[in-house]
């Protein structure tokens, strides 16, 4: 097993939570289940970043888009290190194993390398990184001290960094699209909303919590969840449709397709016949 | 949830919203929706294909959450953070079935 170890970076700066013997057993497991849980992905994040690097090279895009491609990896880890000391001031520590073997980041061999670097915008910018700006936003506003209002103030900073990298990816490269490859790229949308909906239902096994677990991070699940959605219907969708992508219509198909899972998962509940 | 909390998210999808730079209408469009706690969504929320016509004023995060918890086998085994996951492989059939969707509301 491989160990991500940022005890040391952690012991370096450490962190002012306050006074945290106020919080019960529950709130501080889930503080330091879910710190620990994003010091490993904001990690392996990285080598997101990494992929859509490689696919901006093989673009022939301009060296402004490598920059900030790059900078993000170096961000993602720079997360991590904060994470760690979130939950080093908690009473964890900064130690866990990560995931073996690391998730395959597709180089989307399958498309033309201007429509793999959309696949990417899309699915990291448009998607993952605009659903965490809403996040981290609104935690940031709960953060129990200073100390933790600026660890998630710098990490929204670079958030909203790697959303406006996407967003600005599909500015200028969709309009000179041909028909047929913003169809293609519509139609890659309905494996990016099952993909988000399946990342994100882990939300929906964590309990509520209270203002105070919030205040040091512990997670809300229906809440987040909530987020996700609302972030994705409201922002994601009619973001993608203004700019030429038949999102609302991926949208229904992944739905309807996880409509009709649910009919064979449970036929009792008979959903369409409800 | 406190309305400190509803607060916060109306923060943070604020600034999401913000951040896509959707245009005026459309930014004004999300910010009365998450005024209303989305109870209008802007966005097919795939009920006329799942339920009856009297839960049309259901929260869609209420009706996504009840699809996803009887429709899955399993998750991708990741934690949901804020880190991004590595962008999905595209399905091939997904090209056809895309387009035969479209001619059919086309038409």
């Amino acid at each position: 097993m491989i160990f991500l170890d940022l005890r040391d970076e952690a012991k370096r700066a450490p962190l002012d939570v306050g006074d945290t013997s106020d919080l019960t057993i529950d709130e501080r497991s889930a503080a330091l289940v879910n710190w620990r849980d994003r010091m490993v992905s904001e990690h392996v994040s990285s080598r997101v970043f990494a992929g859509l690097f490689d696919k901006l090279v093989r673009a022939g895009m301009p060296s402004r888009y490598l920059d900030l491609a790059r900078s993000a990896m170096d961000e993602e880890r720079a997360h991590a290190a904060l994470c760690a000391r979130a939950l080093t001031a908690l009473g964890g520590e900064a130690k866990a194993p990560l995931p073996d073997p690391l998730p395959r980041v597709m180089q989307h061999e399958d498309a033309d390398p201007i429509e793999a670097v959309l696949r990417d915008a899309i699915s990291i910018g448009a998607c993952s990184e605009t659903v965490a700006v809403a996040l981290v936003g609104a935690e940031r506003e709960q953060a129990a001290t200073s100390d933790l209002h600026d660890l998630l103030d710098r990490i929204l900073a670079d958030e909203v960094g790697h959303a406006r990298l996407g967003w600005k990816l599909l500015d200028d490269l969709v309009p000179s699209l041909s028909t047929r490859t913003k169809r293609r790229l519509s139609a890659y949308l309905v494996a990016v909303f099952e993909h988000q909906i399946a990342f994100h239902s882990p939300f929906l096994d964590m309990p509520a919590t209270t203002d105070r677990g919030v205040s040091v991070g512990a997670p809300d699940g229906p809440s987040n969840f909530r987020t996700f959605v609302s972030t994705m219907t409201t922002i994601t969708i009619p973001g993608l449709e203004e700019r030429g992508l038949l999102a609302r219509k991926a949208w229904d198909m992944a739905l309807a397709g996880l409509g009709a899972r649910a009919l064979t998962a449970a036929p009792a509940l008979s959903l369409a016949a409800a | 949830m406190t309305m400190i909390r509803n607060e916060a998210r109306r923060k943070g999808l604020r600034m999401a919203a913000h951040v896509a730079a959707i245009s005026g209408a459309l930014a004004a469009a999300a910010a009365a929706s998450q005024a209303a706690e989305t109870k209008t969504p802007s966005v097919q929320d795939g009920s006329n294909m799942t339920a009856g016509a009297n839960d049309g004023a259901m929260d869609p995060a209420d009706r996504l959450s009840g699809l996803v918890r009887v429709s899955r086998g399993g998750d991708c085994g990741c934690a949901p953070c804020w880190g991004p996951p590595a962008p999905p492989a595209m399905r091939d059939d997904l090209f056809d079935a895309f387009d035969a969707a479209a001619e059919e509301v086309a038409s």
